[in-house]
């Protein structure tokens, strides 16, 4: 993903990515070494601001992904109790944090236009047209192609809108693995396409365009911030699905579905008392 | 009128005004509050019935005087006869009647009421408006209670437990429920 978005916007994607990765590790270091833990340091951190790059505009400052990064370990991880306790993604906290203080810097949400159509977009679409669609009567427009590849973005985009199809790739082996529920990606779809559907929006679009597929697949699923039962999780994803759909569909501005998940992860706690399901020592307390 | 736009700045962007008018008392109260529901249907109540009030006295008799500057004063005139209505209506009986001196001296409703009621030049949008916050605050109120229970239970440093943690916890919150106004209104507040 990093090197498509890298052939459309230069070099610089990879710097982004670079500061905030090394900000993230640096910070958990730190955190470590004042906590005094003795267990080895995790992949978690890293990952942690990579997935923040990933939220970030392919040519966006230097401090963005340095303050992001470290507010989401620093702040977001450090003071709740480390490893595995934060209460809200601290991903999506960093980017929150970004977004309240440097608002300017997040593009807003690309128009599809066939204006900027890749060489690729267009004979691939016209192929696809003549060869597969023409069989059932139906036509794809233009440029949805390039958005489905991460192609032909304007130089504010964001990183992860360069890569759906590698996204997309990456999530079918990570389910495949089990490194995350099924649940919280199917029913947040369902809740957003559902009402996407039902309001005659376009939904090609929706989905690969923004941080959807970045939220709806490693965000929402993230371990430390997620529910515990099977019935907390399809709430919490309904709920971040229902919620992307209106910011998608009455918010302005910058793509704003990482509040959606964000704001779900609020209500986690409650979730977990509400639904969870009741262990053998509560039927002993009863 | 666009009541879809009016909810979402009430329950969300809005919301702050809680954060600012209720003071963070009742945020860092005990989360295991057992009169909760009452609280937020009692709050929703003088909270809809004041915020008529005033906006009627504010429309028919202050605008139209021009004594914009009694404002102030209208809020607690209507409070007062509000929460006396309410005492009386509700009875003797000391658990069922609101904590009176309470709700007068919160400035919670007395900014609510204020933000609220000056929002709107339509009665019925004022209405819709002032369900909207107070169920942003029920939400909070929820939310915060349940969030404060987890922490209990984590590794929390311990020069970080008590008042600093519950301020940085409000802090996140206050800053989804900022970017959520940010992401309906497509600005900064």
């Amino acid at each position: 993903m990093l090197v498509v978005s890298a052939l459309d916007h230069g070099w610089s994607v990879f710097v982004v990515a670079g500061l905030s990765v090394s900000s993230a590790w640096v910070c958990d270091e730190l955190l470590r070494r004042w906590r005094r833990s003795s267990e080895p340091q995790d992949w978690g951190a890293p990952l942690w601001g990579l997935l923040l790059a990933l939220m970030l505009p392919a040519q966006a400052p230097f401090y963005l992904p340095l303050l992001g990064s470290a507010f989401a370990i620093l702040i977001v991880k450090g003071v709740f109790g480390g490893e595995g306790t934060p209460w809200i993604n601290p991903v999506l906290g960093g980017w929150a944090f970004l977004q309240a203080g440097w608002p300017s810097a997040f593009p807003t949400m690309a128009v599809l236009t066939g204006d900027h159509r890749t060489t690729f977009d267009l004979q691939a679409t016209d192929w696809l047209n003549t060869n597969v669609f023409s069989w059932a009567s139906v036509q794809l427009p233009g440029g949805y192609l390039d958005l489905f590849v991460g192609l032909g973005h304007p130089a504010t985009a964001l990183i992860v809108e360069s890569g759906p199809l590698w996204l997309l790739a990456a999530t079918v082996y990570l389910l495949a693995k089990g490194y995350f529920p099924w649940e919280v990606p199917a029913f947040f779809f369902l809740a957003f396409c559902l009402p996407l559907v039902l309001t005659g929006g376009n939904v090609l679009y929706q989905i690969f365009s923004g941080a959807l597929l970045l939220s709806l697949f490693f965000l929402a699923s993230d371990p430390s911030s997620r529910p515990l039962g099977r019935a907390g999780l399809i709430v919490f994803a309904s709920g971040a699905g229902l919620f992307s759909f209106l910011i998608r569909t009455w918010g302005v501005g910058s793509d704003g579905v990482g509040y959606a998940v964000l704001l779900m992860n609020l209500f986690v706690p409650w979730i977990d008392r509400r639904f969870r399901r009741k262990s053998l020592n509560d039927f002993r307390l009863a | 009128m666009n009541f879809v736009d009016i909810v979402f700045a009430s329950f969300l962007a809005n919301n702050l005004l809680f954060f600012h008018y209720f003071g963070l008392g009742e945020f860092l109260s005990d989360p295991g509050s057992s009169s909760l529901g009452r609280r937020i249907g009692l709050s929703t109540l003088l909270l809809v019935v004041s915020t008529l009030g005033y906006w009627a006295g504010d429309h028919f008799l202050l605008v139209p005087f021009h004594l914009e500057v009694l404002r102030t004063m209208l809020v607690f005139l209507v409070l007062a006869v509000v929460v006396l209505c309410f005492s009386v209506i509700t009875g003797p009986r000391p658990e069922s009647r609101p904590p009176v001196m309470d709700f007068l001296t919160h400035s919670f409703l007395v900014g609510g009421v204020l933000l609220v009621g000056s929002s709107s030049s339509d009665g019925l949008e004022v209405v819709v408006a002032a369900v909207a916050v107070v169920l942003g605050y029920g939400g909070a109120l929820v939310v915060l209670g349940a969030v404060f229970s987890r922490l209990s239970r984590e590794r929390i440093p311990a020069f970080l437990q008590g008042l600093p943690l519950q301020l940085l916890t409000l802090g996140l919150v206050w800053l989804v429920l900022q970017g959520l106004g940010m992401a309906f209104s497509g600005k900064s507040s």
